[in-house]
């Protein structure tokens, strides 16, 4: 008896610090990165999540919704630098990352559990408090336990020793990166930030936390 | 956090990954940051250089989010409850609540000391030149 899905995602979020004093920097890399784009938050388009927040929490996670049309504008045309000490003031901010596909077309699926990259979030706190939230998905592929297997595996893409844990083997593939390596290094990249203006400490364990939401078919014989 | 749901009702694979995307993710991240918070300032409790500032945070910290309602919403309430629990936030917070607290009495403490003494000397001073006042007085 096979568990089969319809739907499914999973969320993956990787928390890191920014040192004390160089948040403003890290938001202004954020801005300079053609890949990245601030999250504007509007009552007409997300009504639902402005609904659901009381108004103190929903200004401190969601400082974009009082923005106007007008201010939203002002806001674009303000120079890079301005636009991130404004911002750095918000206790919220959201940048949205774009992926550039390296490699067309996918492996040969018989390798390994081929994923997609949905969507890439960064929430960055005035505190210095950041998280990178990865949306993945598995392409074409109703197995639970294929979906059990990627998370687990998955789990541990940021570890330098995952090429040591092949004994389980279980593979994961994508189309968004060539290899762990430059996915390490993405992570990198986006959570210590190349700059050399930008000294960022990472002070906490890597937490990988697992977020998923499924829908189950019906269970076939 | 993980949610099953079952593909009979079609609101279960379009209204609610959508809020699980939006509202129940934003929730969750929320209490996540209200966790790594909490051990920072923790942390910083422990450096007397950063006490001060320490304190200050955990007093804004408490103000505008420890004590706020996230949302009125009937599941998100549960469900904030919920990772509330599974962080332990409420044991992490009274971990850095007494941690405070401790410091906070010791500033107290700590500065009555300080005005206690620097009482005590200006007494010290006042009694000296009165006593040298008197003396002059009968020569």
């Amino acid at each position: 008896m096979e568990l089969k899905t319809n739907y499914q995602y999973t969320y993956f979020i990787h928390p890191f610090v920014i040192k004390e004093g160089k948040y403003q920097k890290y938001l202004l890399k954020m801005l300079k990165d053609k890949n990245c784009k601030l999250k504007i938050f509007q009552k007409e388009k997300d009504l639902k999540l402005y609904q659901y927040f009381l108004p103190k929490t929903r200004e401190f996670l969601f400082s974009s919704f009082r923005y106007g049309n007008t201010k939203i504008k002002k806001l674009e045309e303000l120079p890079i630098e301005t636009r991130a000490a404004l911002l750095s003031k918000n206790p919220c901010n959201i940048f949205e990352y774009t992926l550039k596909k390296d490699i067309q077309g996918k492996l040969e699926q018989t390798n390994g559990i081929f994923f997609r990259l949905q969507k890439i979030e960064i929430i960055c706190f005035s505190t210095g408090i950041c998280f990178l939230a990865m949306k993945t998905n598995i392409e074409e592929d109703e197995q639970f336990s294929n979906i059990l297997n990627f998370n687990y595996k998955f789990r541990d893409i940021n570890n330098k020793l995952i090429d040591l844990e092949s004994y389980d083997n279980i593979r994961i593939q994508t189309d968004s990166f060539e290899s762990t390596k430059t996915f390490q290094d993405f992570i990198y990249e986006i959570t210590r930030a190349k700059c050399r203006c930008c000294k960022v400490k990472y002070r906490y364990r890597t937490l990988f936390n697992i977020f998923l939401c499924m829908c189950k078919s019906r269970i076939l014989e | 956090m993980t949610l099953f749901s079952s593909s009979a009702d079609i609101n279960n694979y379009t209204l609610l990954p959508e809020e699980y995307e939006n509202q129940y993710f934003y929730t969750y991240i929320l209490n996540l940051y209200k966790k790594i918070y909490m051990r920072k300032i923790e942390l910083e409790f422990k450096n007397p250089t950063k006490i001060n500032s320490a304190r200050k945070k955990f007093v804004e910290f408490t103000k505008n989010l420890w004590i706020q309602e996230i949302t009125e919403d009937e599941t998100g309430t549960l469900l904030n409850d919920k990772i509330q629990e599974v962080f332990e936030l409420d044991f992490l917070y009274n971990q850095v609540k007494n941690k405070y607290d401790i410091l906070y009495k010791e500033l107290n403490f700590e500065k009555e000391n300080k005005t206690t003494i620097f009482i005590m000397i200006i007494l010290i001073i006042s009694l000296i030149l009165n006593i040298i006042n008197f003396l002059m007085y009968f020569k």
